[in-house]
């Protein structure tokens, strides 16, 4: 019974991170797109989660995102990782202005299998899931109506909060957190899986002018 | 005349051409020129006639011509020319009569008589006007001959003139001819003597040829000689000028051997004066020791100076070689100086902060010593917790101000309670007067009844003493005496129950019963058993009263027994259980409420929290100590840094390249001092820049290579756009639209019957798009829709329209039903579609 539970966990698990790594893989894309950090000619429109994204078709940027999802799936796996922030920052001056920032939340094994909120969870269908994520990928579109316009030229970094008994590989290293000073935020919708919760948040500088 | 028509026209050139003709051969000319001068008399003439336009003077001299070699002047001929015609008509008008006269009645006759009278009196007088016209036209006609004459005379002068041109003519030919002999003759001449000139240019070419080979050859000759000469010349000035310079340098040594000289002397002289001095000196030996000391001493010290200059060259060198590190250097200390400042700002921060802190920690001070003073208050350790018991106990005050409002309320309540029983014990009593009073006015009646009995009884009583009497009177025999004895007795006994009842109303007369036994008299009468039944009822009517009176008075008892318990239960059993329930209840209520103000306290104050907190994560901020910030070493930021770092870099080195360089020039050109040598060398381009060009062209190809890459899918994406645009109007419109060169545009219906069944449009010639039909892919097509074209396009000016008409027509006439052609939108005409209109994109 219990290695059934646990081969069934880990199917859940692998499924979850596959749907998580997925969501931040078209997350990012729409933001360097919406933000304009890469020209749009520079993506193509696929049809997911019921409605048309963009994927990139940039050489560069596609070799970034095949390295560093892999990595991410192998700490959501290891549930290693807490957030996920795609900071974006001026070319010239280095000054962060906006972190897209996605945090992850693992839903407690002994929690669901307690509680009865939690089994109807486990009910929960992919359906619902890509609802909850089609929805997030919304807000994330029309969150350029509220902020500020990024006139110099940009660009992005991508940012992972790790448990400190994380496995780091070579190519990953500590990194500054890009802090923004004055900054306003906005909590965006979260979504869920069977594992894991997703929380969304943009927090950005906000326009000294004002 | 019509022979003349090229000089006619050029009437005038005509000398300049003679001139050419002239020109051409010149032993012509004589002949020509009289033949000319011929020519020009009659050119003249005729030019005269034709230049007056006048068709009547051109007859005239027509007719003239042949007339003037006849006879000068024949007047009367030219008035016979016109009679004639009129003669005729005359005869034409009689023989008409003549005939009319055999045909016709005499009256017709007579009226056509005097009508061809009137005519030929019209006729004559029409005559006289011609015949005076032709007078006017005579004496005009002497002007002309007159003319005529003067013309001929210049004819006959002219002659003349041309016989001796003539002449003259014939002169100069002769002479020409001996001319031309003479010259053949000369020129013959000329030609021996020329072939023998000839001969002689040759010997003396040949001749000056030889000269000139010899002049060279000596020429060449000289040169040498001069070279040699020169050479000499030049060795020989080499050898003066080094002659020169000897003598120079013998002299500059003649002189620095003077200056030589003179600075021995002067020298000498020193020494000897030195030597004056010493000698001076010599007297004072200690001296001169001391000096030497000094001496010694001085030139230890030299030493030393020497030795220290020579560490410091090398310490200057070394730091010459350290120069780039100091530049280094000083960019650090400027980093250093700005972090210094930043440093010098955090610190003010820090003062700030740290007076902040202070009068915090003061205020802090203030609240716990007063807090200290507070001894009933435990347990505050902190602001927070002070807050805390502060909001509780504020919290506990309300609850107890409430709860002092509830038990006002419920005594206010309890008194409205008091009232209303009051109020109904008031009502009680009031009943119970009401009764009191109703029993008393009964017992009053009662009483009058009484009275009233009493006075029957006393009547009665009275009736029977008389009745006795009567009897003592009448029948003193019968009389008993006893018997109202008796009587007397028992209505005594009434009086005294009577009396009795009277007395007590409350006590009941035991022995009424009693007292009625007796009260039957032996011998009773009537009357007596009347009264004693009356009285019988009476009383009982009294007991009864009596009875219900107490009854009453028993129930008012009871009633006010009921009220009095009623209220203690109330009161005191039921309300001490509602008061305890209450007070238990409000109890429950005060911790409840306690409890949810202090929530909603921590609530809030950690709402608060929540929010710095998130504030703190929005920024950016996380727990160092669980968790790890990572990014991948090569990011998208970090690349792009990397470019700018790499490029400072490289320009760094070529600054510094080039200073090197530079440093390098300027010390050429303080060691040489020559500009053009600098200017020569200044163009010369640093490696490190054409380093840098070259990364920047392949920057710039890259760059290139990704526009390229976005104009190929902004193109793809174009086409993919058109292609639906063109399938659209297709299916929308019914054309299948093909854009030719020079913005025509090929239209073929979806109905039409062949391929070849098409318009073309052609756009105005300011390419504005307003469409004009030209033409079409088959000439008979066009023509069979003529009446179509003339009606929507001629006439009403619609291509619109005329397409539209022209489809329901097609539509009409069609076989393939509505489905239509399939769109021939193959890649062949696709391709020539986008390309053109791509070449059309690129030329705008």
């Amino acid at each position: 019974m219990g290695v059934k539970t646990a081969n069934r966990s880990t199917i859940y698990l692998k499924g979850s991170t596959k749907i998580i790594v997925e969501f931040f893989e078209f997350a990012i894309n729409s933001i360097l797109y919406q933000r304009g950090i890469y020209f749009s000619e520079d993506f193509k429109f696929v049809k997911k989660y019921g409605v048309t994204l963009v994927m990139t078709i940039d050489d560069s940027l596609k070799l970034y995102l095949k390295r560093l999802l892999p990595q991410v799936e192998s700490w959501l796996m290891a549930g290693k990782i807490q957030k996920l922030v795609l900071a974006i920052l001026d070319l010239d001056s280095r000054e962060t202005l906006e972190r897209w920032q996605f945090d992850i939340q693992v839903i407690d094994d002994n929690d669901s299998s307690k509680g009865s909120a939690s089994a109807k969870k486990k009910e929960k269908t992919e359906k619902q899931i890509q609802t909850e994520i089609r929805e997030i990928i919304r807000q994330i579109t029309s969150s350029i109506t509220f902020l500020p316009t990024l006139t110099d030229k940009c660009t992005f970094n991508i940012l992972a909060y790790t448990d400190r008994d994380a496995e780091v590989p070579i190519e990953w290293g500590d990194s500054d957190p890009h802090i923004i000073e004055n900054a306003e935020q906005v909590r965006l919708r979260s979504f869920s899986t069977n594992y894991h919760r997703v929380d969304a948040m943009v927090s950005y500088k906000l326009d000294e002018d004002l | 005349m019509s022979s003349y028509p090229p000089y006619k026209r050029s009437a005038e050139k005509q000398p300049q051409r003679h001139d050419r003709n002239t020109e051409g051969n010149p032993f012509l000319r004589s002949t020509s020129s009289a033949s000319s001068v011929l020519g020009d008399s009659q050119f003249s003439q005729f030019s005269q006639s034709e230049t007056s336009d006048r068709p009547f003077k051109r007859t005239r001299v027509e007719v003239d011509l042949p007339e003037r070699r006849a006879s000068p002047v024949t007047p009367s001929r030219k008035s016979f020319n016109f009679i004639p015609d009129l003669r005729g008509l005359k005869d034409s008008i009689f023989s008409q009569g003549s005939l009319n006269s055999i045909s016709s009645t005499s009256p017709k006759l007579v009226k056509d008589l005097s009508e061809t009278r009137l005519k030929i009196a019209s006729l004559e007088y029409t005559k006289n006007d011609f015949e005076s016209k032709v007078a006017r036209l005579e004496t005009d006609k002497q002007n002309l001959e007159l003319q005529i004459k003067e013309l001929n005379l210049s004819i006959e002068k002219l002659k003349g003139d041309r016989k001796f041109f003539c002449d003259r003519e014939l002169e100069t030919s002769k002479k020409l001819e001996r001319i031309e002999a003479e010259f053949s003759q000369s020129a013959q001449n000329s030609a021996r003597e020329l072939g023998r000139l000839r001969n002689e240019v040759s010997k003396l070419t040949q001749e000056l040829q030889d000269a000139q080979n010899f002049n060279q050859t000596k020429e060449s000759e000289y040169n040498r000689t001069i070279e040699a000469l020169k050479s000499e010349n030049k060795i020989l000035e080499h050898s003066l000028e080094s002659l020169n310079q000897q003598i120079q340098r013998q002299n500059e040594i003649s002189v620095s051997r003077q200056a030589l000289l003179d600075q021995v002397q002067a020298q000498l002289a020193e020494t000897q004066q030195k030597l004056q001095e010493f000698y001076d000196m010599s007297s004072q030996l200690d001296n001169v020791q001391n000096m030497k000391k000094l001496n010694q001493e001085q030139s230890e010290y030299i030493q030393s100076l020497e030795r220290t200059k020579r560490e410091l060259t090398a310490e200057l060198k070394h730091l010459k070689t350290l120069s780039p590190s100091i530049q280094i250097l000083d960019e650090k200390v400027k980093t250093y100086e700005n972090e210094l400042s930043n440093m010098n700002a955090l610190r003010r921060k820090a003062a700030e902060l740290e007076a902040e802190n202070a009068m915090l920690k003061k205020e802090k001070v203030e609240w716990t010593s007063y807090l200290d003073k507070e001894k009933d208050i435990v347990n505050v350790n902190s602001a927070y917790s002070l807050c805390k018991e502060l909001a509780s106990r504020r919290i506990e005050i309300e609850l107890l101000q409430e709860r002092g409002r509830g038990l006002e309320e419920k005594i206010k309540s309890k008194d409205v309670v008091i009232a209303e029983n009051e109020s109904k014990i008031m009502q009680l009593n009031n009943k119970c007067v009401a009764v009191e009073n109703r029993f008393s006015n009964e017992l009053e009646a009662l009483k009058k009844t009484k009275m009233l009995l009493q006075k029957e009884v006393e009547m009665l009583t009275d009736t029977l003493k008389s009745y006795d009497d009567e009897e003592k009177h009448l029948q003193p025999d019968n009389y008993d005496g006893e018997k109202t004895k008796i009587m007397e007795r028992v209505l005594k006994e009434y009086k005294k129950a009577l009396y009795e009842t009277r007395e007590g109303q409350v006590t009941e007369p035991p022995d009424t019963r009693q007292a009625e036994e007796p009260s039957d008299p032996a011998d009773a009468s009537f009357h007596s058993v009347q009264v004693m039944q009356q009285n019988e009822e009476l009383q009982a009517i009294n007991f009864n009263l009596e009875k219900e009176n107490a009854n009453l008075k028993k129930e008012i008892f009871s009633l006010q027994n009921q009220i009095s318990v009623l209220e203690h239960t109330e009161l005191k059993i039921h309300s001490t259980e509602l008061i305890k329930q209450n007070d238990l209840q409000q109890k429950s209520i005060r911790e409840l409420k306690n409890e949810n103000a202090l929530l909603k306290k921590e609530v809030s104050s950690l709402d608060q929290q929540i929010a710095t907190l998130e504030q703190a994560v929005g920024r950016g901020e996380y727990n160092r100590d669980s968790t790890r910030l990572l990014e991948m070493k090569e990011n998208p930021s970090s690349i792009d840094y990397a470019i700018r770092q790499s490029t400072l870099q490289a320009l760094k080195t070529e600054n510094q390249q080039l200073l090197e360089k530079l440093k390098g020039f300027q010390l050429m050109r303080e060691e040489s001092g020559d500009e053009d040598r600098q200017k020569d060398t200044i163009d010369v381009i640093p490696i490190q820049s054409f380093l840098n060009l070259e990364g920047e062209n392949k920057q710039l190809a890259e760059q290139n290579a990704k526009l390229e890459i976005r104009i190929t899918r902004l193109l793809e994406a174009w086409k993919a756009k058109a292609q639906e645009f063109r399938e659209a109007v297709y299916s929308l419109l019914g054309y299948k639209l093909e854009f030719l060169e020079n913005g025509r545009v090929r239209l073929a219906s979806m109905y039409s019957e062949q391929d070849d069944h098409s318009f073309v449009f052609t756009s105005d010639d300011d390419n504005r798009g307003t469409m004009q039909l030209i033409g079409g892919g088959n000439a008979e097509y066009i023509k069979s829709l003529d009446d179509l074209i003339k009606f929507w396009v001629v006439d009403r000016g619609s291509i619109p329209c005329f397409l539209s008409s022209l489809t329901i027509k097609l539509f009409e006439n069609t076989t393939f039903g509505p489905v239509g052609r399939d769109m021939d939108m193959s890649v062949n005409s696709n391709v020539n579609f986008g390309t053109s209109s791509y070449d059309n994109l690129m030329s705008e």
